[in-house]
């Protein structure tokens, strides 16, 4: 599997467990688990495109 | 009205620690020993496919009771799952491959499990305890569950002390 989509279902599962664990309602544990899905997605992918700033250059040599 | 005794004392609706004991072995089995039967469901399906997960990706599995301070500190999080991690581990031998592509990524599922579990633990002690970490986005809103233990709260504290004496 990619680590995209692991990436994605590991914040599937985790936005799923805090949703139901921290709200009560039905309509609230749906806000909380796209709030959280996304802000994880999301913050991934942004984070992932900062890197492209800070490229990691040849690799260091084996001592 | 509340009887003097009631307010005094807090009394705990089922032993709180044997509660915490069966959350711990198995996820979500405090949570349906405390009639939380959906929630128990979705809790030990969270915690069990986060475990399958990280084994399909040949996961590292820590098992380390000295050295690294970080590795004891994985230890502990991943047993935070108790009986399937324990399963896994003594009873497969389970410890992941090192070569495998997924073993720090699988590593990373496996210790979340326990740790989601923790959480849990945690969330039964107060369930156990009449609190509740689960609010509503809105407060103001009026809840069947709250006017349900208004009613009951307005009833005195009898059946409270009655399943403390049945725990005890």
């Amino acid at each position: 599997m990619s680590h995209v989509l692991l990436m994605s279902l590991y914040a599937f599962i985790v936005s799923v467990f805090f949703a139901a664990l921290s709200r009560r309602r039905r309509a609230d544990q749906i806000r909380l688990f796209w709030t959280l899905f996304g802000a994880l997605v999301g913050g991934a992918i942004a984070l992932a495109w900062l890197m492209y700033f800070f490229p990691s250059g040849p690799p260091a040599p084996i001592p | 009205m509340k009887s003097k005794s009631a307010q005094s004392v807090e009394l705990p609706l089922a032993n709180p620690w044997l509660t915490m004991g069966l959350a711990w072995l198995v996820p979500g089995l405090g949570h349906l020993r405390l009639g939380r039967g959906a929630r128990a469901a979705l809790f030990f399906a969270c915690c069990l496919s986060m475990l399958v997960i990280g084994c399909l990706l040949e996961g590292r599995m820590p098992w380390a009771f000295s050295g690294s301070p970080l590795e004891r500190l994985a230890t502990f999080g991943g047993l935070g799952l108790g009986l399937p991690y324990l399963i896994a581990r003594l009873g497969f031998d389970y410890s992941g491959d090192v070569t495998a592509p997924g073993y720090e990524y699988g590593g990373a599922f496996i210790v979340t499990a326990g740790l989601m579990n923790l959480l849990l633990v945690l969330d039964v002690w107060d369930l156990c305890w009449g609190k509740e970490l689960a609010v509503d986005d809105e407060p103001s809103a009026t809840t069947d569950r709250d006017e349900a233990s208004e009613s009951e709260a307005d009833d005195d504290s009898g059946a409270n002390s009655g399943a403390k004496e049945a725990s005890a």
